[in-house]
């Protein structure tokens, strides 16, 4: 039995996250996630023409001791009069240098959006958008 | 909110240099204003202010075009606009004021194609294309013929375009056969718009419109595009955790006793140079003893 213990992987992402903005970025269909790709200068190119670039309210990470996992939430982002294709988006932890910015994570929408000069807008599962869990396997 | 056309204005000329064309009534700031022109000057034309072209069907002669702008306040009091251009190469223009855009480029696809030497009648327009659609859109077709030789048709019929649908019920703008002259550069022209508001989204694989006559046309320019509506798309973020991956238990042993091998260590001797100078040596001189003998005690 190994674990992670949750203090310290909470620690860590925010020490990470207070070195600059949290940003979600949308992604083209055509992105292929790698987790190898390091900083937001290496993926910008397959943003989603179009597409906002979301500065993340209420970003938060928590400690779900009754899992044994570590949260990452934020507040629903939804922007206006945008025109765009994506399935998926990244958050960068914007240093405001895209070859420092660091990709935090990646992860997919439910289904294609398509908005035409209208809203495109996210919402986050009520357990928040992604966890890491404590436990080793 | 769907598109929808609100109003519309038109104007034609003859051998102009300048087309004042009314402005639609009732615009708002924020209604979309579409301009459909046809000109013969060869190259872009002093469009009104704040239009952008959006599609033409003879790049960069832009003979027939369409252009597209999202009123501001001062379109709320506009009366006219006006297009201008070099002696003569002025013809005829359409406004649609349309409800219901929000901002930026409406074109979502489109279609073009210029055909020469057209024997009338016969129908104008382009097959086998792959135009798609959102859910709601806004339609608009349009061609203008140029011919040198003063033919012209005697104005168009059906507009069609063909898909998986049935086709739209089309609005018929303006059909103009023989109002246009550009003398700087000896062609007649005819010019027709229409438009349809459709909520169809099967691909539209043909587009036509019926034109009547019968002389030869030598060029004849159409165009369909297709307008779309402003549409949101909220979207649901899937969660996701993480798997840890712990490498294999560190290997170690406890409660043994270990018996340590002798090492015996093997030594390097260096073998120093020495210098030996001898010494002088000394003798020590003969000395006398001398014997003591202790004095008597009283």
């Amino acid at each position: 039995m190994a674990n992670f213990h949750l203090q310290a992987l909470k620690d860590a992402i925010d020490l990470l996250v207070a070195t600059g903005t949290a940003k979600l970025h949308y992604m083209a269909p055509a992105y292929t996630p790698d987790p190898d790709n390091s900083y937001w200068a290496d993926i910008s190119s397959d943003e989603a023409s179009g597409a906002p670039t979301e500065t993340l309210a209420g970003f938060a990470v928590a400690k779900d001791t009754a899992n044994n996992r570590v949260t990452i939430d934020f507040t629903d982002p939804s922007e206006a009069g945008i025109t765009t294709t994506t399935d998926q988006f990244v958050i960068v932890v914007d240093t405001g240098n895209d070859a420092t910015s660091p990709i935090l994570y990646s992860g997919a929408i439910d289904a294609e959006l398509n908005p035409i000069a209208g809203t495109i807008s996210l919402t986050i599962p009520a357990t928040g958008i992604a966890a890491l869990n404590a436990a080793a396997t | 909110m769907a598109l929808a056309v609100a109003s519309t204005s038109t104007a034609v000329a003859n051998n102009a240099e300048s087309l004042v064309i009314t402005a639609p009534t009732g615009i708002d700031t924020g209604d979309l204003l579409i301009l459909v022109l046809v000109q013969s000057q060869g190259g872009d034309v002093g469009i009104p202010s704040g239009f952008t072209e959006m599609l033409t069907a003879d790049d960069p002669n832009d003979y027939l075009a369409m252009y597209y702008k999202v009123a501001v306040l001062a379109d709320e009091s506009a009366v006219n606009y006006t297009v201008t251009g070099g002696t003569d190469t002025l013809g005829g223009a359409v406004m649609l004021r349309v409800t219901g855009w929000s901002s930026g480029n409406p074109l979502y696809d489109s279609s073009t194609i210029e055909q020469s030497a057209v024997d009338l009648p016969s129908s104008v327009g382009r097959n086998g294309i792959t135009v798609d659609r959102p859910s709601q859109q806004l339609l608009i077709m349009a061609y203008a013929t140029a011919d040198n030789d003063n033919d012209l048709p005697t104005g168009a019929g059906t507009y069609t375009v063909t898909s998986s649908d049935s086709n739209p019920t089309w609005t018929e703008v303006l059909d103009s056969v023989s109002d246009i002259r550009f003398a700087a550069n000896n062609i007649d022209a005819a010019f027709a718009v229409a438009y349809a508001v459709s909520s169809d989204t099967s691909q539209i694989t043909d587009y036509s419109i019926a034109i009547a006559g019968t002389p030869v046309i030598d060029t004849i320019f159409s165009m369909l595009a297709v307008i779309a509506s402003p549409q949101d798309a909220p979207g649901n973020a899937v969660f996701a955790t993480s798997t840890q991956t712990a490498f294999a238990d560190p290997t170690g042993s406890a409660g043994g006793n270990g018996s340590p091998a002798l090492k015996a260590s093997t030594q390097t001797a260096f073998t120093p140079t020495g210098k030996g100078n001898a010494p002088t040596q000394w003798v020590n001189e003969a000395i006398e003893n001398t014997d003591w003998t202790n004095e008597e005690s009283l």
